[in-house]
């Protein structure tokens, strides 16, 4: 089991919470059994096509679900479907990193630098990741899963973010 | 898109210059004409040489459609010209084009299909993500901003902003 940690450093004035991101790479054993069924129904797919977004919205599980997508000849991975605990996470972790690329200047920028490491990571794996992911120093600490699953096409890249936030306090 | 140059052949120079799956520009000298071509010398007994010379032509080009394939494979199976005639170096060069042709044509289907499969999926989690708030303004959005005299760019970068101050909100 692979720990991979990077603690936030506040630059500036040494004033102010320090940002830690955890995050701990588990296997699919540990994640929920609806997050364990979309890592095999892609895995399965392998490409994304329709038929992903079909499975989800006939399961009922696209609202637990966030998507990022990179545009045409674009690099970064933009958020294109929001789901609920991603919603309430990111809420917290402040509204900016949801939208657009990541801002190297936002002060949670460890956060989503750390986040976006593991989204690299899961495209064009071919396997699902499934990690746990622990924030403190962002107001209330802040627990999460999610299993990502991601592709690559054409240049083109997507990410599929199953988050479960059944352990957020 | 791909371009695929077949080599100057015979009198008729570049034969075939298009994107695969693109339409065929108007007035270009296709396969498909030459093959016609090539039924009408083939009825002529005195044409002889003209046949083989169109058959080099056809055998020379690599096709982009089945329909073409079809035409570059008659040349090896035409009664009058094909291998039951007698082999010669045009049905191997007939052959090699056909493979050319058939490798590319399956490789642009693969990648245009899986890419079309894509981006359409892409476009479905987008749509659900609008109907909650979109990330970005729609054009027809931005257009009607526009129309009350707000600069376009400014009114994405306030959007932006709004969205981002909303979601802080709702969460």
């Amino acid at each position: 089991m692979a720990v991979v940690s990077f603690p936030g450093t506040d630059h500036s004035t040494g004033q102010g919470a320090t940002v830690e991101t955890v995050i701990t790479r588990l296997t699919l054993a540990d994640a929920a059994d609806w997050q364990q069924a979309i890592a095999a129904e892609c895995r399965r797919q392998r490409l994304l096509t329709p038929s992903v977004f079909a499975f989800l919205k006939d399961r009922r599980l696209l609202d637990r679900c966030t998507f990022l997508a990179s545009d045409e000849g674009g690099d970064a991975l933009r958020f294109l479907h929001i789901g609920e605990p991603t919603l309430r996470v990111l809420g917290r972790a402040g509204g900016r990193s949801m939208i657009g690329q990541f801002d190297v200047d936002d002060p949670h920028a460890d956060f989503a630098h750390s986040v976006g490491a593991q989204y690299a990571e899961s495209i064009g794996a071919g396997e699902a990741l499934f990690n746990r992911i622990s924030v403190t120093g962002m107001g209330k600490p802040l627990i999460y899963t999610h299993a990502l699953y991601g592709w690559s096409e054409g240049g083109r890249r997507a990410v599929l973010s199953a988050v479960d936030v059944r352990t957020l306090h | 898109m791909t371009e695929i140059n077949v080599p100057p052949v015979g009198a008729n120079g570049n034969l075939v210059v298009r994107d695969i799956g693109g339409e065929t520009p108007a007035g270009d000298q296709t396969i498909l004409t030459l093959s016609a071509q090539l039924a009408a010398v083939l009825d002529d007994p005195e044409a002889s040489d003209e046949r083989w010379d169109t058959a080099e032509t056809i055998a020379a080009t690599i096709p982009t459609t089945p329909a073409e394939a079809v035409v570059v494979v008659s040349i090896l199976t035409n009664p009058d010209i094909g291998l039951e005639a007698g082999q010669t170096e045009t049905h191997l060069t007939a052959a090699r084009s056909l493979e050319a042709g058939l490798r590319a044509m399956a490789a642009n289907e693969t990648v245009t299909n899986n890419a079309a499969a894509f981006t359409e999926a892409t476009s479905l989690f987008a749509e659900a993500g609008l109907a909650r708030m979109p990330a970005e303004p729609t054009e027809s959005m931005v257009a009607a901003a526009e129309r009350t005299g707000i600069d376009p760019e400014q009114f994405r970068v306030g959007y932006r902003a709004a969205v981002a101050a909303y979601l802080t909100e709702a969460a």
